[in-house]
């Protein structure tokens, strides 16, 4: 069960992320969806139920043996009100942090997807009645053993899954140093990598994701109980009302507890808990303030884009020193070397960043190379990019006239004198364009390095925009950022093109 | 000071230089002629090892190639080092570096390659600069200059680095006829002073007079060789007749050029 969260996965993930942003955009615009009462849904014959498979184990998930076939717990549950209501239940495969935003738009009937149940999200969507109580669950390397209660994780560095309720708990603490994950499978590794001293999780997934590994224990009991509800969008309280009533009687039957146990989610004292559930049980966060607090978003944009910044000038120095070294190995060095670098820039150029951050970050640990964060994420833009810059240096090179090489050998120049004073004077000109052109690229695809843990720019975004709802004024803000610091970088780039220009007719 | 012998260069099949064999004196001016593709250029360029050649043997200023000799070997590249030390080249296309304005296009070389310094540098590319009459263009780039300027700086350029023999592979081609003849100018003036020389030219009158042999090659051979004015009124081979007489009628203005006194040149005369 460890391994349903495979690379390939994930990399589709990152992709359809660009998409999924601008359908939030458009979210945050009054949805116009109609309503869907019982009554509609069953003339119908099958009702829509909003999830992401992505999410994994024990939610919903592709079955190992099967993977056209989604299991899990919360499609037992589908099934279970399916066959309440008498019609076909249909799950809509949505991005869970987009999947609020695409009720509001009409994509199905209702959210089952471990929606907990928060004064945030009830402010944007009707919940039913509690489907499961959940907590979070602290899990260490077997030999820790310093952490055993909550508190202990206060100057630790804890994995969380991003935007997830573990990382809201900690943050609620304070004093932790959270590492936010894309996945569950990867702050299990970093654990066992020891690049973690700690991981919170919901217990659940805790189960499904760290249990298997026999480096990782469980420490402490369970905490922070929370309720997850079914989301409708909040016009449709008749719909609410029957989804409640489904509920009710599949717990009075009993049937709740025997798809719980069927997935080892049951605990005794969950039955009581809630079958006495009231609305002021609603876990009670932090009120939130009033009126969203722009000028703390705009810090906090700010301080993450210090990171985009930091990232996208180092690795591009790497970038373009590693390129012209690439470049003049392929075009002046011996045979090996010049078999080396076509090799290098191939490879490199026909595998995708995400892989190569991957396996930098992920893979590397397994033979014994550990790097932080921020270096490979520097390796793996700047190797990235060196592979184009060397093609853009060896365009440039060959663009200049072979008489000029001759004429610097003709003068007793050597190879290498003439290609450092005559030929890349000349082809640095040429090259400038693509290069800085490659600079506003990388500067915007350094927000793939997220998946490593780095909170960059983009990621920073997308965790305001998650927790606040607010996709459409963060978005901009965040543009806003981007632009303003790509176009002054384009300006800079336009002035030195002219600095270098001798063609002065 | 040049010694060329048994010399054969091959592009795949085609024999470009086919067991060419020549030899000149120091000081003399030899004019290479012959229709295009006949490997006169490649001669030259062989003479500067731009290209490298695949038997016999050549000497020039006294560094001898032996084509038979190890390519990759430490003293061969040394020697080939040495020979373009020596040997200045002017090509068609001037090659200047356009990144670098006049002065700098002739000092370069003397800085980089004789480690001189760059003060004495610029005093030296002065002095060449104002030979070729462009002291007042020191500043300008290439892409400011007329051909004709170019190719004066390109011919200080060469000279900067002091060779013992000068190469000129068809240095007023690529020039429109108004600015030929500063070129030209130069050239003579540089033969005045003794300098060694060979040039490829179709400037059949300038060939007239200031070679003191020109070489008629043809298809990879020296077909006909023989003293400047003997092998133009009176050449014997019928291939070199029947190319000389392709050149000279063609152009009235150089019969006209042919006028120009061939003795007792100033050098005042001569700008212009």
């Amino acid at each position: 069960m460890k391994d349903l969260s495979p690379r390939v996965k994930k990399n589709l993930k990152k992709y359809f992320t660009a998409a999924l942003l601008f359908s939030s955009l458009a979210a945050a615009f009054p949805a116009l969806a109609p309503a869907a009462a019982l009554e509609e849904i069953k003339a119908r014959g099958v009702f829509r139920w909003g999830a992401d498979a992505e999410g994994g184990a024990p939610y919903v998930f592709p079955d190992p043996r099967d993977p056209d076939k989604l299991i899990g717990f919360e499609v037992d549950l589908a099934a279970a009100l399916a066959a309440k209501w008498g019609v076909r239940a249909e799950m809509v495969q949505n991005n869970w942090d987009g999947l609020i935003p695409a009720l509001g738009r009409g994509s199905f009937d209702f959210i089952m997807n471990g929606l907990e149940i928060t004064p945030e999200h009830l402010k944007q969507v009707s919940m039913s009645r509690p489907y499961y109580i959940y907590s979070q669950q602290i899990v260490t390397a077997k030999e820790r053993k310093d952490i055993n209660v909550p508190e202990d994780l206060k100057g630790k560095k804890v994995g969380v899954l991003s935007a997830s309720m573990s990382q809201r708990v900690l943050e609620k603490m304070g004093g932790v140093t959270i590492v936010a994950y894309a996945g569950n499978s990867e702050p299990c590794r970093d654990l066992k990598n020891g690049r973690l001293d700690a991981s919170l999780m919901d217990y659940p997934i805790a189960l499904y994701y760290a249990k298997p590994y026999a480096e990782l224990k469980f420490t402490g009991k369970p905490f922070a109980f929370g309720y997850y509800g079914v989301a409708v969008p909040k016009k449709d309280e008749a719909l609410l009302r029957e989804i409640n009533k489904a509920l009710d009687s599949l717990l009075a039957e009993g049937k709740l507890k025997a798809i719980y146990k069927k997935w080892g989610m049951w605990e005794e004292s969950m039955g009581a808990k809630m079958k006495n559930y009231g609305k002021e049980d609603a876990v009670a966060e932090e009120s939130a303030a009033a009126g969203p607090p722009w000028g703390k978003y705009l810090w906090m944009l700010l301080k993450s884009a210090v990171i985009t910044v930091e990232l996208s000038v180092i690795s591009m120095v790497l970038a373009v020193g590693l390129g012209l070294a690439l470049a003049l190995a392929r075009l002046y060095g011996a045979a090996p070397l010049r078999w080396l670098s076509t090799a290098y820039v191939e490879v490199v150029r026909g595998t995708p960043l995400l892989i190569q951050l991957y396996i930098l970050y992920y893979g590397l640990p397994n033979i014994g190379i550990k790097l932080s964060a921020f270096i490979a994420a520097i390796l793996g833009l700047g190797m990235n990019y060196a592979a184009y810059e060397a093609e853009n240096y060896r365009a440039g090179i060959q663009a200049i006239p072979r008489g000029q090489m001759e004429a610097a050998m003709s003068l007793g120049m050597t190879r290498m004198q003439a290609v450092r004073h005559v030929i890349l004077p000349q082809a640095m000109r040429i090259v400038i364009p693509p290069i800085s052109n490659d600079f506003i690229a990388l500067f915007k695809d350094s927000s793939l390095v997220s998946v490593i843990t780095m909170v960059e720019l983009t990621k920073m975004y997308g965790m305001l925009a998650n927790a606040t709802y607010n996709y459409m004024g963060l978005g901009l803000m965040t543009a806003a950022i981007y632009f303003g610091l790509s176009y002054p970088a384009s300006l800079a780039a336009r002035h030195l093109e002219k600095k270098l220009a001798y063609d002065h007719r | 000071m040049i010694i060329v012998k048994n010399l054969v260069k091959s592009y795949k099949s085609h024999k470009v230089l086919d067991g060419i064999s020549m030899g000149q004196a120091r000081g003399e001016k030899v004019v290479l002629i012959g229709p295009s593709g006949c490997g006169k250029t490649t001669l030259l360029r062989c003479l500067n090892q731009l290209e490298v050649f695949d038997s016999g043997k050549i000497s020039v200023a006294g560094v001898t190639l032996d084509a038979a000799a190890d390519h990759s070997s430490k003293a061969w590249k040394a020697s080939r080092h040495e020979l373009r030390l020596r040997v200045g080249m002017v090509f068609q296309s001037f090659n200047l570096f356009p990144h670098m304005t006049a002065l700098e296009n002739i000092t370069l070389a003397p800085i980089k390659v004789k480690g001189m310094h760059a003060g004495d540098a610029r005093k030296l590319g002065m002095d060449f600069l104002e030979k070729v009459g462009l002291g007042e263009k020191a500043k300008f780039h290439p892409s400011q200059l007329s051909g004709g300027q170019q190719q004066r700086v390109a011919i200080a350029r060469a000279l900067a680095m002091k060779p013992e023999v000068m190469l000129f592979d068809e240095p007023t081609s690529a020039l429109d006829p108004e600015v030929k003849e500063d070129v030209l100018g130069v050239m003579r003036k540089l033969a005045y002073e003794g300098m060694t020389m060979l040039v490829i030219t179709h400037e059949i009158s300038f060939a007239r007079d200031i070679a003191d042999r020109i070489i008629f090659m043809d298809a990879g051979k020296v077909v006909e060789a023989g003293p400047a004015k003997e092998l133009c009124a009176h050449p014997k081979e019928p291939r070199t007749i029947e190319f000389l007489s392709k050149l000279l009628p063609r152009s009235p203005k150089r019969q006209a050029a042919v006028k120009v006194p061939d003795n007792q040149l100033s050098l005042e005369d001569l700008w212009d």
